[in-house]
């Protein structure tokens, strides 16, 4: 074969080679290109609803806005608080929440998916996998493990509830009882956009919680129990801070804001007044500062949740749940009544 | 053929030859470079991605749903 034969044919292949590599190398980054832009609308979106949301607000608080809860004040007797008493008392109807989360596995449950206008095709699961293999996702997995992450509270019979995202995201989930006893829990139904799950658990019911009927009085003491960084049933106390609408970390709604301190790990620990009532269930953080669920609403998106689950499930009994492939947690959408 | 090398003037063919391999390296580099951009992008957008996909469903601008799959659209 000839010199110049060699180079022909090295021209050749190297011109195909090149040509469908333009040709992946293209596509791949006209993907990722539309995705990063996709990513960047929503984060400006954000932004601006945020922004939006905060003039909405700014334009309705005023001291007496802040006073007022979502039920009528508790005009009650004052209780001096007795907190060890308070927490004995408690604590029976108190549940540490244990999950192992989902698996990275290819990003399956990465929420950059979700997001309008992020595409996923041949290129995105490549690149994936490249992803995966660097940052040994296997490796990973593997390492999961059970770990108290959050604090619930039993309602009725084996019904615990919880805020949503303490469930979103785990692959299995077990509560501990005050008793110190595991046992199996399942989801019944979480409302992401309103922070509110109801989880239900195997074996005898807890006692439930009472419930309290009136919202403190901003300035009123509370205790909040919860597993600050797996530290199941600690409790911390405070007062109400401030009642009002928040759209910060959630779909705009009425909140409660505390004082009772927390960390990771305290969200979906009950609120209590020094009556022992629940009043509200930890969100979420602000410094010093906690946002919380009040308990009338909370107990409404779970009303939802079990009657959306008992549609789901189609007049099947209760008893037979344990045998069957799982029936699929209710999410709920934007705008589903409460 | 008519850069058959049998007067030593193969120059012209050669040098078609040759400028295509250098042009298709070229692509190569470029490809390679496309190809670890798209890398990091895609990196950033399963970092920054989960986060902002989870504001989105907690602020409930969007709706939830299921994990989606590698699926060709």
């Amino acid at each position: 074969m000839s010199h110049v034969d060699d180079w022909r044919q090295a021209a050749l292949a190297t011109y195909i080679a090149a040509g469908a590599a333009l040709a992946v190398a293209g596509y791949t980054a006209a993907t990722t290109a539309a995705n990063a832009h996709a990513l960047h609308g929503q984060v400006e979106r954000i932004e601006d609803y945020q922004q939006e949301q905060t003039a909405i607000t700014e334009s309705t608080i005023s001291a007496a806005s802040v006073r007022r809860g979502t039920l009528p004040p508790d005009t009650r007797p004052y209780i001096a608080p007795d907190w060890p008493g308070l927490a004995e008392r408690v604590m029976p109807s108190v549940v540490a929440l244990a999950g192992i989360e989902k698996p990275y596995g290819l990003a399956e449950n990465n929420h950059a998916w979700r997001i309008p206008g992020v595409q996923q095709n041949a290129a995105t699961a490549l690149l994936t996998r490249v992803l995966a293999w660097h940052r040994d996702w296997a490796k990973m997995d593997a390492e999961r493990g059970q770990r108290i992450i959050c604090g619930g509270v039993a309602v009725e019979g084996n019904k615990v509830l919880t805020v949503a995202h303490c469930v979103e995201g785990q692959e299995g989930l077990r509560v501990r009882t005050a008793g110190g006893e595991w046992r199996e829990a399942r989801v019944i139904g979480a409302d992401i956009s309103r922070d509110v799950a109801l989880v239900e658990i195997e074996g005898d019911s807890l006692p439930p919680i009472p419930v309290a009927g009136l919202m403190p009085r901003q300035g009123q003491d509370v205790m909040a129990i919860g597993s600050p960084g797996g530290y199941g049933f600690a409790v911390g106390v405070g007062i109400v801070a401030w009642y009002g609408r928040d759209s910060s970390m959630l779909s705009p709604d009425e909140f409660m804001l505390v004082t009772a301190s927390i960390i990771g790990g305290n969200s979906g620990g009950v609120v209590v007044n020094t009556r022992g009532e629940a009043v509200s269930l930890v969100s979420y953080g602000y410094d010093l500062y906690t946002q919380t669920v009040p308990i009338n609403r909370a107990l409404a998106i779970a009303d939802t949740l079990a009657g959306q689950f008992k549609q789901n499930v189609g007049g099947l009994q209760t008893g037979s749940f344990k045998v069957q492939v799982r029936p699929k947690a209710v999410v709920l959408r934007r705008g589903s009544s409460t | 053929m008519a850069n058959a090398n049998v007067t030593g003037r193969a120059a012209p063919g050669l040098l078609k030859y040759q400028i295509t391999v250098g042009a298709s390296l070229a692509a190569f580099f470029l490809a390679s470079f496309l190809l670890v951009f798209s890398y990091l992008k895609n990196a950033e957008l399963l970092t920054d991605g989960d986060r902002v996909g989870t504001s989105l469903e907690r602020l409930g601008l969007i709706d939830n749903q299921n994990g989606a799959q590698h699926e060709p659209r």
